[in-house]
């Protein structure tokens, strides 16, 4: 392995990791927020 | 969600990608190690935002126990999935920047191997959170876990001046001065706080998820 690629490797799983679950972190909190105004709608309608 | 939490998330990516660059392009390559030196700028700012954020657990931890105040328990099990999201990314990084300079992807050298149980011991926090259901059982047991198992974390950190190995001894956290050149601190330094400023974002959107999920929860309750 180069330094040049071991450098880019040891970059692209710190950021990669960190964005990633950035991003997961907001489908998921999409997701609930989500189903609770699902929730809320139903409760709403009865 | 509001313009300036949007916004932050934004400058914190802006920042982190600043402190980034300039520790790839601008700072000069290290001597010796070449331009492998490079990977500390992420690996060391990785490795102390797991100590910093496995702190925020011990203080949630002891926080809920004396409070009682489910807040604390959220702020602990934000910063305790952080904290090993912040460990695989230092061993990973690691692993990367030993292959390069020591000719291996892994050796059972003290700062790692102690590093490698600090991973377990937080991944066995995860699986013990994600195993209860009951709310203050699973504040409370996880709780003593994030105690005691900080006990490994100055473990960690004094590994290598406690015990001979490969990995190199603490450049700036070390009895007397730093050793290491006033550029690179530099550029260290404000990696550190451009990963401490992305670890404060992801920790406020982690504790907003579980405050989404326990109105979802109660919300649930109320329509049975």
């Amino acid at each position: 392995m180069t330094d040049v690629g071991a450098v880019a490797g040891a970059y692209l799983v710190v950021l990669l990791s960190l964005a990633v679950y950035a991003l997961a972190l907001r489908r998921r909190t999409a997701l609930v927020d989500a189903a609770r105004r699902a929730v809320e709608r139903r409760r709403d309608a009865k | 969600m509001t313009r300036l939490r949007r916004s932050s998330g934004w400058i914190t990516a802006v920042v982190l990608g600043t402190t980034v660059a300039i520790g790839l392009f601008v700072v000069p390559a290290d001597q010796l190690q070449g331009d492998a030196q490079r990977i500390m700028y992420v690996h060391v700012p990785a490795a102390w935002l797991a100590y910093l954020a496995f702190f925020v657990t011990l203080v949630g931890g002891v926080g809920y126990l004396v409070r009682g105040d489910m807040g604390w328990d959220r702020l602990a099990a934000a910063s305790a999935e952080l904290g090993l999201l912040f460990t695989a990314a230092t061993i990973v990084s690691g692993s990367i920047w030993g292959k390069v300079t020591w000719g291996v992807w892994w050796a059972w050298d003290p700062r790692l191997t102690t590093t490698a149980i600090m991973f377990l011991v937080y991944a066995a926090y995860v699986l013990l959170r994600a195993s209860i259901a009951d709310r203050q059982r699973r504040a409370r047991l996880s709780a003593v876990l994030g105690i005691v198992g900080f006990v490994n974390v100055p473990i960690v950190h004094l590994s290598v001046l406690w015990w001979r190995g490969l990995h190199q001894a603490p450049t700036i956290l070390r009895p007397g001065s730093p050793t290491i050149a006033p550029v690179m601190l530099a550029v260290l330094l404000a990696n550190l706080g451009a990963f401490t400023l992305a670890y404060a974002w992801l920790l406020r959107e982690r504790m907003d998820l579980d405050q989404s999920r326990d109105v979802l929860e109660r919300r649930l309750e109320e329509a049975r």
